[in-house]
């Protein structure tokens, strides 16, 4: 394989990471929220 | 639901950026495989320039407000910027080093960028001094403002004493682009894409904020 | 409280007066300030010899001196309102921008003091020819009142924080470095005995600086003050 694809598939992989962790996070604070305002309501 | 579909557009959209630079943006004559740097390079240093903004934009609003969730938005910032601008600073180096020979000889451009490295730190250092909370957003915000109005100095007078060898960012002084039209495609995709990556990586930070201040009221 | 603008200017007058019959009492800041630099010139006059520097890098080090001298002293003037408790009746009695003009008139006075005896031993000790030592003088001079407007506005930060020695100059460096810079700068061609116009830029950066330092601390001041 050429070098450039190499790269290319490394970039592809950390921008993935990347995208999964903060979207894990992303739905973890609107769960917490979510939660929060059900417990302010009470 | 606008909220659920924005971030998978912005992942296909980073994605492309990212095919295009390595495959479908011709190189730049002189530069060789270098080109590809230019199209994160960029766009990082340009989300550093843009967290230093917001931060100091918070920081004024701390200081009309007195709200301290406005605090915590700028330190969000400022934590976002700091990594961005290690990573403009790394991959700076990087073309540096393959097109200048060396990682680091202060060239006005990274003088700067070490500039804004610096004041990050300093401003971190103020924060971690300080434990009271409403003086600290006091100070911490003070100092980030009065960082942010010196900042544009470096522009007029750092050009004057050093030579620059860093090419024009996007356009030169005598107003012309250098780029042809697919290389300009990718490039100011990549500064959308991460321009968005940076808004929703901020907004995650400031509802985490938000979170966070009401288990303390709650506790209270 | 007196707020009008010609009261504050009265009272920053008084405010300067007083801390100067204080710094007299012990000449602390003057006697840290100065030897500070006695030393460090020493350090470096000996350690680099008989091996006599060039013109570009005596430049430089004269700053260098100038600024590391200037942060052993010039945060003195607010820790010592905050360690003598003398900060809350001074919020009472004044405004803070006649506060915050006081203190900067009087590190302002300080860097002269500074200057008077520095300058003279460095001409001295390193061998330092100036060609053109009016535009030396006036750069000298622009510069100090950028570097008491930075200085006097991060110390006033610093008196609030818990750790206050070292933080002052972490602090300082990264918003005096412009100063730094077009300073060296300007010297590097008061010293080659060029004319003003050749300076100009650098002359307007020191300026623009200090106006606009020196105004966004009168600002920012009161939020600082009334912590």
């Amino acid at each position: 394989m050429e070098p450039v694809y190499v790269v290319l598939f490394i970039n592809l992989v950390i921008w993935t990471g990347l995208f999964v962790y903060l979207y894990k996070i992303n739905n973890q604070v609107r769960k917490l929220n979510g939660k929060l305002q059900n417990l302010q309501k009470k | 639901m606008l909220n659920r579909i924005l971030p998978f557009f912005l992942f296909i959209w980073i994605c492309l950026v990212i095919i295009g630079a390595f495959l479908y943006a011709p190189l730049a004559e002189g530069l060789g495989e270098l080109t590809r740097v230019l199209y994160f390079h960029v766009p990082t240093a340009w989300v550093t320039v843009l967290a230093f903004l917001t931060g100091a934009v918070f920081s004024v609003l701390y200081l009309k407000s007195k709200s301290i969730k406005y605090d915590y938005y700028a330190e969000s910032a400022s934590q976002l910027g700091f990594v961005f601008c290690i990573l403009a600073t790394i991959t700076g180096s990087i073309w540096a080093k393959m097109s200048w020979g060396s990682f680091w000889n202060w060239d006005p451009r990274e003088t700067s960028v070490f500039i804004l490295l610096l004041i990050y730190a300093a401003y971190f250092a103020l924060r971690s001094a300080v434990e009271q909370e409403d003086k600290k957003a006091a100070l911490s915000a003070v100092y980030s403002i009065l960082a942010f109005v010196t900042v544009p100095f470096f522009v007029f007078i750092v050009p004057r004493v050093y030579t620059s060898l860093h090419p024009d960012p996007l356009v030169n002084p005598e107003g012309e682009i250098h780029m042809d039209a697919k290389m300009l495609t990718v490039f100011l995709s990549s500064l959308a894409g991460f321009t968005v990556l940076f808004i929703w990586m901020i907004r995650i930070k400031m509802n985490l904020v938000l979170i966070h201040l009401k288990l303390k009221e709650m506790e209270n | 409280m007196r707020t009008g603008s010609f009261e504050s200017m009265v009272d920053a007058f008084y405010i300067f007066k007083k801390d100067l019959i204080q710094e007299f009492k012990t000449r602390y800041a003057l006697n840290a300030i100065i030897l500070f630099a006695v030393v460090t010139l020493t350090a470096v006059s000996f350690s680099i010899g008989v091996i006599s520097a060039d013109d570009d890098i005596l430049c430089a080090m004269f700053w260098i001196i100038l600024f590391f001298s200037s942060m052993s002293g010039l945060s003195h003037i607010f820790v010592r309102e905050e360690e003598t408790h003398t900060a809350d009746t001074l919020k009472l009695v004044t405004c803070p921008t006649a506060v915050y003009l006081g203190k900067l008139l009087f590190n302002f006075m300080l860097l002269l003091a500074l200057e008077i005896i520095l300058v003279p031993l460095y001409f001295g000790l390193m061998d330092f020819y100036v060609r053109h030592l009016p535009l030396f003088l006036i750069v000298l001079a622009i510069g100090s009142v950028g570097l008491a407007g930075g200085g006097t506005i991060v110390a006033a930060i610093i008196a609030k924080a818990s750790s206050r020695g070292a933080l002052f100059t972490v602090l300082s460096f990264p918003v005096l470095l412009p100063l730094l810079i077009s300073g060296i700068s300007a010297t590097r061609i008061a010293v080659n005995a060029r004319s003003f116009t050749e300076a100009s830029a650098e002359l307007q950066t020191l300026t623009a600086y200090g106006v606009v330092v020196i105004t966004v601390s009168i600002l920012l001041f009161e939020f600082i003050w009334n912590e």
